[in-house]
């Protein structure tokens, strides 16, 4: 019993890495457009699949394939900040989650064309089983740190969470806003990316997997109240070990359920306290 | 002084205008589509099986539109999960039906258990209608697809349920009873917009505080939306599993919600005739382009991007703009842009 209490909170922990990961490229696209970006999960797989196709297909040497497919990814960010979400960014928040939408169904589609229906793993970058775990868990930390102290210390950090919290008082006190939502895009989408290349042999990547990872991601950012790296580490971290315990304890066909029931609860107290 | 009470005087007689209007656009845009219609069920009898299967298919889509078109335009709330109140519907309908409890009964039933899942989940629905609507909505889908998946027992699991009996055992019922069920809803949404409850949702979309203000209930007003699209959805998915005789967990997945969802805003949010003309089109699309089926995710997600930044109004807000410039005149049912107030 102890032994399998054990193996389930390292799984929840490895799980719960990618979940904080997520979660980390929710907080970020989320200060540039104050509401959530629900084509974050697709920049994920996007960025894996790319990785795997360099490795797998065209033959470059992992090491190098990986910062190809981080700039892929910021790629990505930036295209669809600047197709998808600068058009309509005046627009009231319905629209642009409507936008982000699209935008995710898009990649989705071009996933599902370009890599089939089939999931993939692409080459690990550590050998062995232990090295990749820790790689994972050492990365979401890394990045949670690294992204704590960018947006409290630097300058463009604050300007970016200054955007976050009022556009047009950051815009008169001289932050270039299409700027820093660039920025957020363009990080989001690298941060992704070169997540999928480190835990994508750990998740496998297939063209329908960005929701149920998308929707996870988001249940970190909201435990974490959307606002601080380290919070949304510790949510993506629980809702890891919640879902393993429950896969452990009780059955692992109700996984899904069980997280997905978690969420619709913390999203009964997500703001909007006083709005009607 | 003279000036400013004229300002006064036509800002609110334009109100009152505008209000009338507005309870009238469902209407105005609705006869002719009620005419259309109620002709539309005497096709299965000159068509063959295809066109009867075409009508079937559409008739059920219509209708699970309709009750989104009514919570996305009227009430203002983006729900992303229509086919997880679709899912719970058809499985209570073929539950309650292969249980012995006659058809029609066992409809009913599975209209009341999609509305009680939609009033289960609609606190984290009503809070934030934008993006905690559409997140709770999504995440719906996936845990109505996970249990039914998991729960082998008693719903079959992955492989789904067989002879699922049919609704009326009457030969081109399949195709007859959505179209019924499609206008008597489109009856239905036309007459309760114009009620006080209506108008008062409408007003929560427009200007949440003000309405708020007013005395409105504004969550009140969503709530009672979402239960009003999650029951449209629920009759509509009881009606696929009775025509198909076949459910499983994959008929209901995110990209059928999704699908939806393009028909609704492509053809007109909040605009009657909207689902109509958007799920005929996201139907035969595939087939007019000739693309394959693969391409179906890829064209939608395209579809719901150009629509949302370069026409709001949909379909029906360019075939009005369009009737207005042949015309040369306002016609009298002018679709809002959008579902949102600027």
């Amino acid at each position: 019993m102890a032994g399998l209490l054990t193996s389930a909170a390292l799984g929840g922990l490895l799980a719960g890495s990618v979940f904080a990961l997520v979660g980390l490229g929710v907080l970020l696209s989320a200060t540039a457009i104050r509401t959530v970006n629900l084509a974050v999960g697709e920049f994920y797989v996007l960025g894996g699949l790319m990785f795997f196709s360099l490795v797998a297909a065209a033959g470059v040497p992992p090491l190098l394939a990986a910062p190809l497919a981080v700039a892929a990814g910021a790629g990505c960010g930036l295209l669809v900040e600047r197709c998808a979400i600068r058009p309509v960014r005046l627009q009231p928040p319905g629209t642009i989650v409507l936008v982000t939408t699209a935008a995710a169904w898009m990649l989705r589609g071009t996933a599902q064309l370009a890599w089939g229906r089939d999931p993939v793993a692409p080459p690990a970058l550590a050998g062995g089983q232990w090295a990749q775990a820790a790689l994972v868990i050492g990365w979401a930390i890394a990045a949670t740190v690294a992204l704590e102290a960018w947006l409290s210390r630097s300058h463009p950090g604050r300007a970016l969470r200054a955007t976050a919290d009022d556009p047009r008082a950051a815009a008169g006190a001289g932050v270039d806003t299409t700027g820093a939502a660039r920025l957020a895009f363009a990080l989001t989408g690298a941060l992704l990316a070169s997540s999928a290349v480190i835990a994508g042999p750990v998740t496998f990547l297939s063209y329908d997997g960005g929701v149920g990872l998308l929707l996870r991601g988001i249940g970190a950012a909201l435990i974490g109240g959307m606002r601080r790296p380290l919070l949304v580490y510790l949510g993506g971290v629980a809702i890891g070990l919640v879902e393993s315990m429950s896969a452990a304890l009780w059955s692992s066909l109700y996984k899904d359920a069980v997280t997905f029931c978690l969420l619709l609860v913390v999203l009964c107290f997500w703001r909007g306290g006083d709005e009607p | 002084m003279n000036g400013r009470r004229d300002v006064g005087v036509t800002a609110a007689s334009a109100l009152r205008v505008r209000a009338w209007g507005a309870a009238r656009a469902w209407g105005a845009a609705g006869t002719p589509s009620i005419l259309l219609l109620l002709a539309l069920p005497v096709l299965p009898a000159l068509g063959g099986r295809y066109a009867q299967g075409v009508l079937t298919d559409l008739g059920q889509l219509v209708l699970a539109a309709l009750g989104l078109s009514f919570l996305k335009g009227r009430a203002g709330v983006l729900c992303l999960g229509q086919s997880g109140f679709l899912a719970v519907g058809a499985y209570a309908y073929a539950l309650c039906a292969g249980c012995g409890v006659p058809p029609l009964l066992a409809a009913a039933i599975a209209v009341a258990a999609s509305g009680a899942v939609a009033l289960a989940i609609s606190p984290a629905v009503v809070k934030n209608p934008t993006d905690g609507a559409a997140l709770a909505t999504l995440a719906l889908v996936v845990v109505v697809q996970s249990l039914v998946t998991g729960l082998r027992g008693v719903t079959g699991g992955a492989s789904g349920m067989r002879n699922v009996p049919p609704l009326l055992a009457v030969p081109g019922a399949a195709a007859f009873l959505p179209w019924a069920a499609v206008v008597a809803g489109m009856l239905f949404l036309r007459w309760f917009s114009a009620t006080a409850t209506g108008r008062a949702i409408r007003a929560g979309r427009d200007d949440p505080r003000a309405a708020a203000r007013c005395g409105v209930n504004v969550r009140a007003g969503r709530r009672l939306a979402l239960v009003i699209c999650a029951m449209f959805g629920g009759l509509a998915g009881a009606m696929t599993g009775a025509s198909f005789g076949f459910i499983s967990p994959d008929m209901f997945d995110i990209a059928l919600a999704i699908a939806l969802l393009v028909m609704v805003v492509g053809g007109g949010e909040g605009v009657l005739a909207g689902p109509l003309l958007g799920a005929a089109f996201i139907y035969f699309l595939p087939d007019i382009v000739r693309a394959s089926r693969d391409f179906q995710t890829l064209l939608n997600g395209a579809l719901l991007l150009l629509v949302t930044q370069y026409c709001p109004g949909g379909m029906a807000g360019m075939l009005s703009a369009a009737a207005r410039r042949v015309l040369g005149r306002r016609t009298r049912s002018a679709p809002e842009k959008g579902g949102w107030s600027p």
